[in-house]
């Protein structure tokens, strides 16, 4: 039994109307706990609709989500116990944010779950320590936050229902690069610590290279692979055909390729390609 | 050269106190006729509040920012600088109004006062200028990200401008999207626009013939996206990052590599990498 499984999903936004388009069509896929699974599809192919079907905030209209092998619209009054377990964060989810303290933004979902103000407080705590940010924000207004400050807020309200599946669309978009590394240490952090599954979506294809052991590839509302992270990028026609591409570091090995030089390896970030350039050199120079 | 802006000693702060907050402190920037400017720097560094003084929609608190010989602080001729200097923002559906391509694109002539026959002009040149001749009769809202993103370059391309500040109109695109805007952008400066690019890609960076590093309010540094990535101090301390292609150069030298370290893209990256390896393999 997986952690959380999609079967068959379709959805489209006018179903009534007579030109019917599918957002999504016929979509599977299952993630385990402690995987990282990377979500990457051209703008329209349908990633933010699947990713609001997996957490319940959209019914869909032919198959199903199961978590923990049950159905998640078995009951509709119930959705919202699964809403508390596969925790979304939206696209620039810092416009959600709306208290007036740091404090009350992250416990609205504690609160909404009813727990105890001893638990809610334990939760914000160990939310804005996940989130890199120390207590003194608590009582601070997020409108006179950073940028970078108030996304990691907003995330920060997700982290504390305790999901044991963390969706993310677009964690890092509109981030500095610095930023960019902070969010996502944040995540793989709390994957280490907690043990959840981690849905990312993402444009950028080193960030899917670094974090991710599985990628799915949306297009159209469909998916085109779902695969291990290597075996997606060595299809470079089909990512380069869904409006997709190559992280930089496996582009300068395809053109080393050509020119005849490591033909047998391959390296979608700096750090393994390092490896392997020195590992070469190296040995080159034993053999000699 | 002669320059198309010119900013100096630009103070500005968005909340009414004496130098406390200034979000522009003591900025001076000349920006040459036909050149490729490109800024950047972490998030709150100043770059959308400086793009927004380049065509008057901030006025400095103190200091003066002159496009053309005209100061932005005279409201009489705003409307001229507003000619002369066009932006493109962010969120492609903020910036598109009408429900077809071609009279989106019109909206900027026809308020300019053109007459239909000069706004018809201007509305097929924009269009084909970013290659989207093709969907002028289709609606907005059935566009990729980097289509609808072109034909916000083409509203703006409509009002023949000189120059034109893109703010990080890359940051929403897949992509597939984010090359074809960079193309465009690339085009129109070879076709002699002035282009300023604000970005948060470091990789947009090398086509720009110079390279501006922001940090809390102020210019840290102006040269060629070479010098400045070479400054690897001045990269970490500022939280920006290399490209792709130098982060990898860079870790080979770091475990020493003699290797030809003058590389932007992947290309160089792949020649100067096989040079190394070539060498290993004759020795």
């Amino acid at each position: 039994m997986s952690l959380l499984a999609a079967e068959n999903l379709s959805f489209s936004y006018n179903s009534a109307a007579k030109i019917k388009k599918m957002a999504v069509k016929d979509i599977s896929f299952s993630v385990e706990s402690g995987e990282i699974i990377g979500v990457i599809g051209h703008t329209g192919s349908g990633k933010s609709t699947l990713m609001q079907l997996l957490n319940g905030l959209l019914k869909p209209e032919s198959g199903a989500v199961y978590f923990e092998g049950q159905n998640i619209w078995d009951n509709p009054k119930e959705i919202s116990k699964f809403r508390f377990q596969i925790g979304l964060v939206f696209q620039y989810p810092e416009y959600q944010l709306f208290e007036e303290t740091v404090y009350k933004d992250i416990a609205f979902a504690p609160q909404n779950m009813k727990l105890s103000q001893e638990e809610i407080d334990n939760r914000v705590n160990s939310a804005l320590n996940s989130v890199g940010l120390n207590y003194e924000f608590a009582e601070k207004s997020p409108f006179d936050l950073s940028g970078g400050e108030k996304r990691r807020v907003a995330i920060a309200g997700i982290l504390a229902m305790h999901p044991k599946v963390l969706i993310l669309d677009e964690p890092t978009a509109g981030l500095d690069p610095k930023g960019r590394a902070t969010v996502l240490n944040m995540i793989r952090d709390y994957k280490e610590n907690t043990g959840a599954a981690i849905i990312i979506v993402s444009h950028s294809m080193e960030d899917v290279a670094a974090l991710c052991e599985k990628l799915l590839v949306l297009s159209n509302g469909r998916a085109v692979m779902f695969d291990k992270t290597e075996n997606v990028f060595s299809q470079y026609e089909t990512l380069i055909n869904n409006g997709l591409d190559l992280p930089s570091v496996a582009k300068i090995f395809e053109e080393l390729h050509k020119l005849g030089y490591l033909k047998d390896k391959m390296a979608y970030t700096v750090d393994d390609a390092k490896k392997i350039i020195v590992d070469s050199i190296k040995g080159g120079a034993l053999n000699a | 050269m002669e320059n198309i802006i010119e900013i100096k000693n630009l103070y500005f702060s968005y909340v009414d106190t004496d130098n406390n907050g200034a979000v522009l402190d003591n900025i001076n920037l000349d920006i040459k006729k036909g050149e490729f400017l490109c800024i950047v720097g972490h998030n709150g560094s100043g770059k959308s509040t400086l793009a927004k003084m380049l065509n008057g929609l901030l006025r400095p608190d103190k200091g003066t920012v002159c496009v053309n010989g005209i100061y932005t602080s005279d409201d009489k001729h705003l409307i001229d600088i507003r000619k002369t200097v066009g932006m493109v923002f962010q969120n492609p559906d903020n910036q598109i109004i009408a429900s077809v391509v071609e009279e989106d694109v019109a909206f900027g002539p026809e308020n300019l006062g053109c007459s239909p026959q000069e706004s018809r002009r201007r509305v097929d040149q924009a269009l084909s200028a970013v290659d989207m001749a093709e969907y002028k009769n289709t609606s907005p809202y059935k566009l990729s990200g980097g289509q609808k993103q072109r034909v916000a370059i083409a509203g703006v391309l409509a009002m023949r401008p000189q120059c034109i500040v893109f703010d990080e109109s890359t940051a929403m695109l897949d992509p597939k999207g984010r090359k074809e805007v960079i193309a465009t952008v690339n085009k129109l400066n070879k076709q002699g626009i002035t282009v300023v690019l604000i970005t948060h890609f470091m990789e947009e960076a090398r086509f720009a013939d110079r390279l501006c590093i922001m940090d809390n309010g102020k210019i840290l540094k102006t040269d060629t996206p070479y010098n400045i990535f070479s400054d690897y101090e001045l990269i970490e301390n500022t939280g920006l990052t290399l490209p792709e292609p130098m982060k990898l150069i860079k870790a080979l030298v770091d475990c020493g590599i003699k290797i030809d370290n003058k590389v932007f893209d992947e290309k160089d990256a792949c020649a100067a990498i096989a040079e190394v390896l070539k060498g290993g393999a004759e020795k």
